[in-house]
């Protein structure tokens, strides 16, 4: 379904079924993914989370100007291409 | 020689949070001799600002005191300087001696194992990292703050002193 790092190797081979952005973690991991629009934002979080090495906990993205990205919505949902996002977990409180 | 430690350790997890404020737009500001580092973020909800201080005196043997800064008197936590996460669960916002007295209640959080803290006593300040799940870096600790105020859903403003 992805694979970190082809979007920066196909340039502007990319179909207008994909969306490609960079995903930044707490850890200084800094990669770039590429997505199908219809993939839903928890399941690529999931997959970058994996990729990064984290036990993934219902993560998602913050985008600095979207806010908290739904994961039940499909990224196509949001403008994301060529931006940069954060990863964060759904991690436990009070 | 455990303060040097520490602070080598702050100095390398800082560069991750400096790469988030990058991001973000936020604003690190370190004191690497007093262990403190302060981040000064603003909500994508509403655009409120908040600063959150973690002072590194022994971590991460222990979990860094993470309070709020008020953002404009600059007072360490001032009910005014928290946010109100309790949209939704799991929130972070506790309450130690009253509603004007919140807590930022996480294992990764010191404060919650201080001894006039009566908030966990069944937590172990040993135990924090296993306990605190992916959150034991101060990058993933900033992060996870952020996306407190960045869910328009969990979100409910600045908190107003009121339970």
């Amino acid at each position: 379904m992805s694979e970190s790092n082809d979007a920066a190797e196909r340039g502007n081979d990319q179909g207008a079924s994909d969306v490609s952005f960079t995903v930044k973690s707490g850890r200084g991991d800094s990669q770039e993914f590429e997505f199908q629009k219809g993939t839903k934002v928890g399941d690529a979080a999931e997959e970058v989370a994996e990729t990064y090495g984290y036990d993934p906990d219902d993560p998602t993205f913050v985008h600095p100007d979207e806010g908290e990205l739904d994961r039940n919505k499909p990224l196509a949902r949001y403008h994301l291409d060529g931006d940069t996002v954060t990863l964060v977990n759904e991690e436990r409180g009070v | 020689m455990q303060a040097d430690v520490t602070r080598t350790l702050v100095e390398r997890q800082l560069a991750d949070v400096r790469e988030l404020a990058q991001t973000n737009g936020w604003e690190v500001e370190a004191d690497l001799d007093a262990l403190t580092v302060e981040v000064r973020m603003q909500s994508p909800v509403d655009g409120e600002e908040y600063v959150v201080r973690f002072g590194c005196t022994g971590y991460d043997e222990k979990p860094p005191h993470v309070e709020m800064v008020h953002p404009e008197t600059g007072e360490v936590g001032h009910y005014e300087a928290y946010f109100d996460d309790r949209g939704k669960n799991p929130f972070l916002i506790a309450f130690d001696d009253g509603p004007e007295d919140p807590v930022l209640c996480h294992q990764y959080n010191r404060r919650v194992y201080d001894d006039d803290t009566d908030l966990h006593n069944n937590w172990t300040v040993g135990d924090w990292q296993s306990d605190a799940g992916t959150l034991t870096t101060l990058g993933d600790i900033a992060a996870d703050i952020y996306h407190r105020i960045s869910d328009s859903e969990r979100y409910q403003g600045r908190y107003d002193g009121q339970r």
